[in-house]
């Protein structure tokens, strides 16, 4: 029945090469918890798959976790820019790239959902990221319309980020629920933080997202999805990026060592991860709610 | 930041780009954030209050955010929302023919619209881009779609078209434009009909019918022709007369600035872009 378990047993259902789903998007309630577990337990030869990613991409790529990435987008935006370690790994071919449509990769998953070995979509084709995979193009046997048909992805893992669970292993995430719900129903196994453990008549009050039967462990994570946001509990950290980003970009890697030292080794739990993060910057994180003004102050250092 | 009595490029660029949108389409910000988000709640605004925005990919309809935030995925477009709808909402309603209208950004465009927001092969070395989420997709399927670009002016610092933005054909097919290498868009059978206008921190174009190349049409008041095919790797097809971009009222600049308080429509623009002011207003 419990499937409350810490993040050291959670690492241990991600085996080396295992084909990883993350959920949560860009700066919103990405797996960040669980992508540093993976990191602390050194595991290798990754395959990420998901729609657009920044930090829970570009650390486990710094950190030389991944062999290929099948992502739509990974970067920080007009905010912060570019992924700097994805793009030098890919660059020198340290890492491949299999770059996926967040449409396209959308229907791969409900696929599999469904248990089918592929979907007909409306014809797709004439862009290079169509035609690198090869997809069978039909026409449909009623009506003679074009279709492109898109083979099922299965996720070995689904590494989920939630706002609250219960013991049983139901999630609930607060809107948008981007493409975690159908990224936990394609995958094998669904391995999911929560910022909060609640009974499970809360968890019925609040409704299940992902309901306990497609989950196989929950890890009470607060701050789990920092430094992306994990609206209503926080918004992102955006100078936790920027120290990310500049802090660890130079050449020796002297910078990126002392940030898995700090953020990643030496903050191995929840506990320690959330007394490491700075209780001044927390209460900005947490106060967007207050007011316009509060809610600003989060992004203040985007004004020019 | 300009004055009251003057505009910047950053705000004269959002109001050419929201001209684009006609009353009661369904429009959609696709991979980019802050200018087409602009552009588009001030088409809603203003000419077009029967549109209908969706802002990106959490499924805000309609939204009505207290200011825009610098990142593409953030509560504050879930604000006063008629609907959030799910993300695979979206892609039925694209999937559908139900998206009228799309924006696509590229680090790298060329003559027939296609954009690639993936990998520039610049011999002896190749840059990754972030990619194009959604762009390959949905440049097959919405029924018409907006190119923009800050980065239009030649980059100066290699031989050409080599430093252009504008190429004449792209390293990498991201977002499907009229012709591609080998094929054109209605021999691929595709539901959409592909890039209908460009605009640029130069100008605006749209694509002649009968070949599906980029049209010179209109210039902001500070660039000339010469400007642009100076700053554009492939010929440029004029054809008439190129007329100014049309001065944008001062109704329409001081609703942009409610929209977007914090100024993130600026951070899309090379700092050397920002200088330029404008002082007509129609």
């Amino acid at each position: 029945m419990g499937k409350v378990c810490t993040l050291d047993e959670a690492a241990a259902l991600v085996p080396d090469g295992a084909l990883v789903g993350l959920g949560g998007g860009l700066t919103l309630r990405e797996p960040a918890a669980l992508v540093r577990m993976l990191v602390r337990a050194g595991r290798r030869d990754l395959h990420l798959v998901g729609g657009a990613h920044g930090y829970a991409v570009d650390l486990p790529c710094a950190a030389g976790c991944v062999r290929l990435v099948q992502h739509s987008y990974v970067g920080f935006e007009h905010d912060l820019g570019l992924a700097p370690h994805f793009r030098r790994l890919t660059q020198t071919r340290q890492i491949h790239v299999l770059e996926d449509d967040e449409l396209v990769l959308y229907y791969k998953l409900q696929a599999a959902a469904l248990g089918l070995t592929y979907l007909p979509l409306r014809r797709l084709d004439g862009s290079d990221t169509t035609r690198q995979h090869d997809y069978r193009q039909e026409t449909c046997p009623y009506t003679g319309v074009p279709l492109t048909c898109v083979p099922a992805l299965t996720p070995d893992v689904a590494l989920i980020h939630a706002n609250a669970a219960d013991e049983s292993g139901n999630l609930h995430i607060a809107v948008p629920v981007l493409l975690d719900a159908i990224l936990a129903a394609a995958s094998r196994t669904v391995i999911a933080t929560c910022e909060r453990l609640v009974s499970h008549r809360q968890l019925a009050a609040l409704g299940a997202t992902v309901p306990a039967l497609e989950v196989a462990c929950v890890v009470e994570a607060p701050w789990g999805a920092h430094p992306t946001a994990c609206y209503p509990d926080y918004a992102y950290d955006r100078e936790h990026l920027l120290d990310y980003l500049e802090g660890t970009s130079d050449r020796e890697g002297a910078g990126l060592r002392q940030y898995l030292d700090h953020w990643v080794h030496g903050s191995a739990t929840p506990k320690a991860y959330s007394a490491a993060l700075d209780p001044k910057r927390c209460a900005v994180l947490r106060g967007w709610r207050r007011s316009k003004i509060d809610w600003r102050k989060v992004f203040e250092h985007a004004e020019n | 930041m300009p004055r009251i009595d003057e505009y910047g490029i950053d705000e004269f660029m959002a109001v050419a780009m929201a001209q684009c949108i006609r009353d009661g389409e369904v429009v959609f910000n696709g991979v980019s954030v802050a200018l087409p988000l602009v552009a588009m709640l001030l088409a809603k605004a203003t000419h077009a209050p029967r549109m209908v925005v969706i802002g990106g990919l959490q499924g805000a309809v309609n939204p009505r955010p207290p200011f825009l935030p610098p990142v593409g995925l953030d509560w504050t477009m879930l604000r006063g929302a008629d609907a959030v709808v799910p993300t695979p909402q979206i892609f039925q309603w694209a999937m559908a023919g139900r998206l009228d209208l799309l924006y696509l950004g590229g680090g790298q465009l060329d003559q027939y619209g296609n954009t690639n927001n993936s990998l520039i092969r610049d011999p002896g070395r190749e840059v990754k881009l972030p990619g194009g989420a959604g762009a390959s997709s949905l440049s097959c399927y919405a029924r018409r779609f907006v190119i923009w670009t800050t980065r239009h002016r030649s980059k100066g610092d290699r031989p050409l078209p080599r430093g252009h933005t504008f190429v004449p054909l792209v390293d990498w097919v991201t977002g499907v434009g009229h012709r591609t290498h080998d094929s054109t868009r209605t021999a691929l059978g595709l539901q959409g009909r592909g890039p209908a206008w460009v605009v640029t921190n130069l100008g605006v174009f749209d694509f002649e019918s009968s070949s599906g190349r980029m049209r010179f049409r209109q210039r902001f008041p500070d660039v000339t022709i010469d400007d642009v095919r100076a700053s554009t790797g492939f010929e440029v097809v004029v054809d008439g007369a190129v007329e100014e971009v049309p001065a944008p009222t001062r109704a329409e600049i001081s609703v942009l600035r409610r929209l977007d308080p914090l100024a993130v429509r600026r951070r899309e623009f090379p700092s050397s872009e920002l200088s330029r002011l404008f002082r007509r207003f129609s």
